[in-house]
């Protein structure tokens, strides 16, 4: 079994610069904000409840490993954070893998970020998953680059899931690697392309009809499209050229973009979209 | 019998016929061949033809021709080269190549026929058909006459022979009756030469007919004979200089020349006379060797030294006497139709009818500009009438590094010339030029689909050792996969050995750093791992620290553990006493696969015995 005090995971532990482990919090512990709102914790481990659960995270039993993980996730707090980052540290079977870095995920604790880093460059596409889910999921200046980086993964959901989290940041350094990812027909990128790049680039877009496909194009400029503040001339042009577009995304895009708007809202790309949808529901 | 019978025959059509030819009745005399040689008159320099003017003249294919002149013939277009006029283009039923005589060019059309176009404004002149069906050899002109050879049919009359005819106006000057096995001939001033049975050049007075000498070609077949302005030559293999030092054909003798060439190269020193296919406009005239010859203190040298080897869309300046390149030319994207030496420059065409002129000197251009500007034409081939042209024209540019154009040939996108790509590569690989260890980083990157040139690139580097090029390597290994830039990493596996070689351990965190990336194959970390421990990076261990935390438990490492096997040397080699803790612990640790076990075992055992961190008893 894998113990705090094993040589090998303060060794692995401090070769990532993961935080030291926390002496026992007793008697030092504040309240959270959730206490503070009157939101009831979850019980605390005792002791020999904590040993069990870091045991059952090294079982060969993976269903142990997973309900382990998920009961530490629930009960939360650094020390049993610091549980699961020493099994991660250490390293396990990659079947388990993502399912404790999903929970690391939900301690959303800075501590963890090393971890998490060296995980995001697993050669396993579903731990780089996990792990940039994670990352995403971290307030820390430097989970920017980390995504801006994993933007370029060889596997298309990575970089769908960070070009995600660059969008939910409303990041727009990402925007010119994004726009290198629309080119390249790379579907994720389309929607938080759509919503972060200036509405100027609407033509740049545009321009990539047939080089991208009618759905990607579509999605992307209906994210623009539903941009606050864009000038209803640049918003009657986006929605002649996603009436252009064949499919049921450009449909959808133009559905969501009426959708948006107050119904009696009696500007011209609202008359237009609504005439198009009308149209496309006529076909 | 037939020869005699043969000349009896044209005795009664009234036409001048020599004695017969066959060179095996005849002795061979060193003194007589020098005397025929030397009462040939020597050639005027310069273009053969009576306008004075360099010519090149360009066959264009029917589907090919300039607009305004459709139709089902090949046409040829005379274009002046030093003015980018194009004086004439003409129609013409042509098959075999042009040979340009003062006044009209000959040309053999299919039929067997040969015909004769008016130098000035291209109009057919004359045409000269065999009266029997004898196979037309091949033909020369020489100032005011044209020579051409017919091989009779096996067991038919007549015999082979060779007709002299008056350039002007195609009227026969004289038969001759030779052997059955007869080339293409090939004549200068007023001496036409023609081999036969692949050993003999008999040499025929031009006027006469008159057979006056052989040279005998003991040592190697005599396939061709070529006449250029600095002598006659004759040879396969290689080249000898009609001489009387080689009217024995001996190839010690110091009139015998045969470059030193690349393996790539198809030494075609002219193209083989007994072949009449070889009379056409082929790939024979784009993948062959252009050489001219200079006496040198009573021995022949090839002229500068050199021989240009041309493959298609390059040129390649040999030195024959070491094959050490001097410079190499690629010309974009098209074939070149047709090149010829002319002294101090090459001039070609291509296959799209772009004209221009190298310097010999260092193959920069001297200029490059289209035959016919704005339209698609499709040359077949060219001839050339420009001896001595050089001039700078239009498109003229600079000698380009011949770093840079190896390198662009090793990276061109023709997937023809596979073993021209891998000799260009070779030959970059073995220069001390600036800028080679990039441009071998260049091909590493780009040039992946083609293994051999790759894997020579790769030893080259590894070898060169140059410490100028560490920024260089320092950037190749800072270039990462990325899907989104559409970039590769460089073959960080060359690049470790290579750097580990100059010793340029400052680069080893960047080499390392592709440790933590998706896209760094496991096979890598092998090289990476040999160089961290010959450099002592021990700055990098935690990096292999991760990698091996990572990937002990991983099922897909069982059967290829070599990355893992290497991240473990490194800690146990660089690492102090809580690196081998570690190992200690996925040496013992259940998820550790079996192999990386074993392994572990191996090294610890391997290990000088050191106490363990803590502990007051030593353990292997």
């Amino acid at each position: 079994m894998l113990l705090m005090g094993d040589p090998a995971v303060v060794q692995a532990q401090d070769s990532t610069s993961a935080a030291k482990p926390e002496k026992p919090t007793k008697g030092r512990k504040k309240a959270t904000a959730a206490e503070a709102a009157g939101v009831k914790p979850p019980p605390r481990l005792t002791a020999s409840e904590l040993d069990k659960l870091s045991a059952d995270l090294i079982d060969e039993n993976d269903q142990k490993v997973i309900n382990a993980a998920t009961r530490l996730a629930e009960v939360g707090g650094d020390e049993a954070l610091d549980r699961i980052l020493e099994v991660l540290a250490a390293g396990t079977y990659p079947r388990v893998a993502p399912d404790l870095l999903d929970a690391v995920a939900k301690f959303k604790n800075p501590k963890s970020l090393h971890i998490l880093v060296m995980y995001s460059g697993n050669l396993n596409f579903r731990i780089r998953i996990a792990a940039i889910k994670a990352i995403a999921g971290l307030s820390e200046p430097r989970v920017v680059e980390i995504l801006l980086e994993r933007l370029g993964d060889p596997h298309a959901e990575v970089r769908a899931i960070a070009a995600e989290a660059l969008a939910e940041r409303k990041e727009t350094r990402s925007v010119a690697r994004l726009f290198l990812l629309f080119k390249r027909n790379d579907a994720g990128s389309a929607g938080p392309l759509g919503r972060l790049a200036e509405l100027d680039m609407a033509p740049k877009i545009a321009e990539l009809r047939g080089a991208v496909t009618d759905a990607n194009l579509a999605v992307a400029l209906g994210e623009l499209l539903k941009r606050p503040g864009a000038p209803d001339r640049l918003r009657l042009d986006i929605v002649r050229t996603i009436g252009r577009i064949p499919g049921a995304d450009a449909t959808t895009a133009l559905v969501e973009f009426v959708g948006s708007l107050d119904p009696k809202d009696n500007s011209p790309s609202h008359g237009e979209a609504q005439t198009l949808v009308d149209q496309r529901g006529d076909l | 019998m037939r020869a005699r019978l043969l000349a009896t025959m044209l005795m009664g059509l009234g036409v001048a016929c020599a004695t017969s030819a066959d060179p095996t009745r005849r002795r061979t005399d060193g003194t007589k061949v020098a005397e025929v040689l030397a009462s040939a008159k020597t050639p005027a320099a310069g273009p053969v033809n009576a306008l004075g003017r360099p010519l090149a003249f360009l066959v264009l294919r029917p589907d090919g021709s300039p607009s305004g002149h459709p139709g089902t013939h090949r046409r040829v277009a005379a274009v002046d080269i030093s003015t980018r006029e194009v004086l004439w283009n003409a129609p013409a039923e042509i098959e075999g190549r042009l040979a340009v005589a003062r006044t009209v060019a000959v040309f053999s059309r299919p039929d067997g026929s040969l015909n004769a176009l008016a130098l000035t404004g291209g109009s057919d002149r004359w045409q000269y058909r065999h009266s029997s069906d004898a196979q037309l050899v091949g033909y020369a002109a020489d100032g005011d006459s044209v020579y051409v050879v017919y091989r009779g049919k096996k067991g038919g009359t007549p015999g082979s022979e060779l007709v002299g005819l008056v350039a002007e106006t195609g009227s026969v000057r004289f038969r001759l009756a030779l052997s059955a096995q007869v080339g293409a001939p090939a004549a200068r001033g007023g001496i036409v030469a023609v081999p036969q049975r692949s050993q003999f050049i008999t040499l025929i007075d031009g006027q006469s007919g008159q057979v006056l000498v052989d040279i005998i070609s003991k040592e190697e077949a005599a396939k061709f004979v070529r006449a250029l302005p600095e002598g006659l030559f004759f040879g396969s293999q290689g080249v000898f200089e009609a001489s009387e030092k080689t009217a024995l054909g001996s190839r010690k003798s110091t009139g015998y020349l045969k470059a030193t060439l690349p393996d790539f190269v198809h030494a075609v020193y002219h193209y083989d006379g007994y072949q009449p296919a070889q009379l056409r406009y082929s790939a024979v005239d784009r993948n062959k060797l252009l050489w001219r010859v200079t006496p040198r203190n009573g021995v022949a040298e090839f002229a500068s030294g050199m021989v240009l080897v041309l493959n298609f869309r390059f040129l390649f300046a040999v030195e024959a006497e070491s094959g050490q390149l001097r410079w190499a030319y690629n010309h974009p994207e098209l074939d070149i139709a047709g090149a010829e030496h002319v002294g101090r420059a090459v001039v070609f065409a291509d296959s799209k009818g772009n004209i221009g002129a190298l310097d010999l000197a260092n193959g920069r251009t001297m200029w490059k500009a289209p035959a016919f500007p704005g339209e698609a034409v499709s040359v077949e081939g060219a001839t050339f009438d420009c001896d001595g042209f050089y001039a700078d024209g239009p498109g003229a540019e600079p000698a380009q590094p011949i770093v840079k154009v190896l390198k662009d040939i090793v990276l061109d996108p023709d997937r023809r010339f596979a073993d021209v790509r891998l000799f260009a590569v070779s030959r970059l690989a073995t220069m001390r030029k600036p800028g080679v260890t990039a441009a071998l980083i260049e091909i590493l990157d780009k040039g992946r689909d083609h293994e051999l040139v790759v894997q020579t690139a790769a030893e080259s580097l590894v070898e060169l050792q140059d410490p100028g090029a560490l920024d260089v390597y320092v950037k190749a290994i800072q270039v990462r996969t990325d899907y989104a830039d559409g970039t590769r990493a460089q073959r960080l596996d060359l690049m470790a050995r290579a750097v580990a070689k100059l010793g340029a351990r400052k680069v080893m965190p960047e080499l390392v750093e592709h440790l933590r990336l998706p896209d760094t194959d496991p096979s890598l970390v092998r090289d990476i791992a040999d160089a961290v421990i010959k450099l002592k990076a021990t700055e990098t261990l935690p990096a292999f620290r991760d990698y091996l935390a990572q990937y002990r438990a991983d099922g897909t490492f069982l059967n290829r553990p070599g990355g893992v096997i290497a991240a473990a040397e490194v800690l146990a080699a660089l690492g102090g006493p809580t690196d081998r803790s570690l190992l200690f612990f996925i040496l013992e640790e259940p998820k550790t696969i079996a192999t990386l076990k074993t392994a572990i075992g191996r090294i610890l055992a391997d290990l000088p015995v050191v106490p363990l961190e803590g502990s007051a008893s030593a353990q292997p």
